[in-house]
């Protein structure tokens, strides 16, 4: 996807804003944004947030054969990653020319200075030697990925830990963290980028551009410089010439720059050492609490289906047979019976085992014995009827009103129309599943 | 539209509502500057159509007598309960229908109408978006979300950015999926010996008069009556920058407070466009870049945070 364009206006507002000496952000000139070092679960993971832009550094070790040119150094390899999520204008998969340039400021701002003592890495001379992976993730574009870039990189190096070797004559072991604790790389020094834009062909000077200022800028210069002072790496693109002067001013703002962050590096660092110690648990995961519910239903609780007609077939075969009595049904009125108002059923519940859906097997001893006391209420409404001699039709729909012919068998009619009543709940909800 | 939001200037707004259905757009409100007579004219013109999706609280469809019983319970009251407060993604309302069978009485279907955000399966309601679930009487809930994608629909107006050149179109970003093409003609008196005076890089005032998924957009500088209604290329000076479409369709709702904070301070150009490009210009750099910068946070603030904030802008703290 294209990236958004930019407009004329904008363009135009930013140069004459950059003439009154302001910035988009309330920035004076030589001001970094707000710098964020936070490290995750694991040795060698580091976000770094620089206001909007947000890198990720993961450094990873193998033990590999060295390069026959240096059989007795460690390899460092970089790899940086422009996905569409750090901006749409990044497109996933191919090499980008924005990434192989990162990428190749990255090894020439941290491989190239011998930062890393290399030979420490050596494990068996011309045999083994370990690997150490750093790939930068770019997670946010908000200008000025190289900055963030190489400080995430150095302080994932400087956090990271790798696993204990020992040999035996020819035997290599690879201690796991249990067994021994891993062991810091050998680090010399911290270079640091700080990115100067120059506007108007160098008329005006700026640290840490942001997005849109990269884009309107002339040209840039990148300083890689570590706390003792010492340039590391040093690179103009952008072709605008640049006096002697403002190169060495430049240098003179690095310094600063970086003295200042690297002190940011070595607290941050230290703090999660302390934190590590503590035994507290950090890491993105652990930063967000899982509170919530976030249904807004409840869910049937599942019931377990699996063995229920064993079950049911079993409690059936223990539980004691119903008495056989069946009472007679009392017709009030010719040709009308009535069963009501929601009671249980007691016509011929010797059927209702088999009828009934095998979840209630469980629950039919319990129901038998209340059968019982149903029944006597069932025959005292009936003869309250009876006495009253008036067939009652309620209108309301939680009764139904059953005609009985009385050549037709009573008891399987009425056992239906009842266990649909009382069941409907139950049943329905089962029909669901 | 311009809103100009100078202490002194009159201004009234119009809004109406338009959801598209097929796009499952956003339910947005749009608004002109008009007068009552303008109004009159501009709805028989302006091609919004109110079309909503509605939702039948969904009772047992085995068979059509039974209906859901639970009249202005169920659904409704599900909805209301939750109405503001924040929902994510995966949240899911369900309505089963009642057990009991109404075999007299009619049954009542209930009826709620969905905006963005809220998007039925089967007989259940999920939540798509996250923000706060919002109510209008009677029936209408939609999620209040604070996101900054936008897709175009039609009758919006948004501040376009062209790109190209070609032929007898121009191509303009607005921000979508898609760029949408602009005629040259679709100006207020362009003609074919008469081309308005747009170049690359410049920012647009325009309408959509075609949005939907499968076409490419198309955007024009007037209104039907061929008046450019505020439309148009924008003029030198100025700054664009971008907020979520939550805090545009806040700043475009009447009687806004916001806008009112906005109006204390000093006076200055505003427009705003329905895709989250809003251009602003004051008389000098700074005041052009406070308003910016304030209107960028107001995002992520309360309304007491941000009376706060304009308070100690207008004391000079900036």
């Amino acid at each position: 996807m294209k990236d958004t364009p930019l407009s004329n206006c904008e363009r135009d507002f930013l140069l004459k804003a950059i003439e009154e000496k302001k910035r988009l952000d309330g920035r004076q000139t030589y001001d970094y944004r707000k710098i964020k070092i936070t490290f995750g679960t694991d040795y060698g993971c580091c976000f770094v947030d620089l206001g909007k832009t947000r890198v990720m550094a993961q450094v990873s070790s193998e033990l590999v054969a060295p390069k026959e040119n240096r059989p007795n150094e460690g390899i460092m390899f970089f790899n940086t990653e422009l996905s569409p999520l750090a901006s749409p204008a990044f497109e996933q998969g191919r090499q980008s020319e924005l990434s192989v340039k990162l990428n190749r400021q990255l090894e020439r701002c941290l491989r190239n200075s011998k930062c890393i003592d290399t030979e420490s890495l050596c494990v068996v001379s011309g045999e083994k030697v370990w690997q150490i992976r750093v790939d930068v993730h770019m997670l946010n574009n908000d200008g000025n990925l190289m900055d963030a870039a190489t400080i995430a990189a150095i302080t994932a190096l400087c956090h990271f830990r790798r696993p204990d070797v020992s040999i035996q004559g020819e035997e290599v072991t690879v201690y796991s963290v249990e067994e021994r604790d891993p062991i810091p790389l050998s680090i010399y020094h911290m270079p640091i980028s700080v990115s100067f834009s120059f506007f108007q062909q160098g008329t005006y000077l700026l640290v840490d551009p942001s997005e849109r200022e990269e884009r309107v800028m002339d040209g840039l210069l990148m300083i890689a410089m570590n706390k003792h002072r010492e340039i590391c790496y040093i690179q103009s693109s952008g072709g605008i010439m640049l006096l002697k002067e403002q190169v060495m001013r430049c240098s003179k703002i690095a310094s600063v720059k970086v003295s200042e962050i690297t002190e940011l590096i070595t607290q941050a660092l230290l703090n999660d050492k302390n934190a590590r110690k503590a035994g507290g648990r950090g890491g993105f995961a652990e930063s967000m609490p899982q509170e919530r519910i976030t249904a807004l239903k409840m869910d049937e609780t599942p019931v377990e289906t699996t063995d229920v007609t064993e079950r049911a077939n079993d409690i059936v075969k223990k539980t004691e047979a119903p008495p056989q009595t069946v009472p007679s049904p009392v017709v009030p009125a010719p040709g009308v019976g009535q069963v009501g108002l929601g009671l249980q059923n007691t016509w011929g519940i010797e059927e209702d085992d088999d009828d009934e859906e095998e979840g209630m097997g469980e629950e039919d001893s319990g129901e038998e014995a209340g059968g019982k006391v149903a029944k006597m209420e069932v025959d005292q409404h009936k003869k309250e009827q009876q006495r009253g001699d008036v067939v009652e039709i309620s209108d309301s729909e939680e009764e139904e009103v059953v005609i009985l012919h009385p050549e037709t068998p009573v008891p399987k009619n009425q056992k239906g129309s009842s266990s649909h009543q009382k069941g409907a709940a139950t049943s329905k909800k089962k029909q669901k599943k | 539209m311009v809103i100009l939001l100078d202490p002194t200037a009159h201004l009234k707004l119009i809004s109406w509502r338009s959801f598209d259905p097929l796009n499952e757009r956003d339910l947005t409100e749009s608004f002109i500057r008009v007068d009552p007579l303008v109004l009159r004219s501009a709805r028989g013109r302006c091609r919004f159509l109110p079309v909503c999706r509605t939702y039948i609280a969904p009772a047992d469809s085995s068979s059509s007598t039974r209906r859901s019983r639970c009249g202005t319970g169920g659904m409704f009251s599900c909805l209301k309960d939750k109405v503001g407060e924040v929902l994510v993604p995966g949240d899911e309302f369900s309505f089963q229908a009642d057990d009991t069978i109404s075999l007299s009485g009619p049954a009542k279907p209930e009826k709620v109408v969905c905006g963005p955000g809220l998007r039925r399966s089967g007989d259940r309601l999920l939540v798509s978006k996250s923000g706060v679930l919002r109510h209008k009487q009677p029936n209408v809930f939609w999620i209040d979300s604070q996101q900054r994608r936008y897709v175009p629909a039609k009758g919006e107006t948004v501040i376009g950015i062209v790109t190209a050149k070609s032929g007898d179109v121009f191509k303009v970003d607005v921000g979508g999926s898609e760029q949408a093409s602009l005629s040259y003609l679709a100006f207020e008196g362009a003609t074919k010996r008469n081309r308005p005076n747009v170049q690359v890089g410049d920012l647009v005032f325009a309408q959509f008069i075609i949005a939907n998924k499968d076409m490419e957009p198309e955007l024009v500088c007037m209104d039907s009556s061929g008046r450019a209604n505020g439309m148009g290329v924008f003029g030198g000076g100025g700054l664009l920058f971008t907020v979520s479409l939550g805090l545009v369709r806040r700043l475009l709702s009447p009687h806004n407070e916001v806008r009112a904070d906005l109006e204390q301070l000093f006076p200055c150009e505003l427009v705003v466009g329905m895709n989250g490009r809003v251009w602003t210009r004051a008389s000098t750099v700074q005041q052009t870049l406070i308003i910016a910068n304030l209107l960028q946070s107001c995002d992520t603030m309360t309304s007491q945070q941000r009376q706060q904030l304009f308070r100690r802008v207008q004391q000079g703290a900036l």
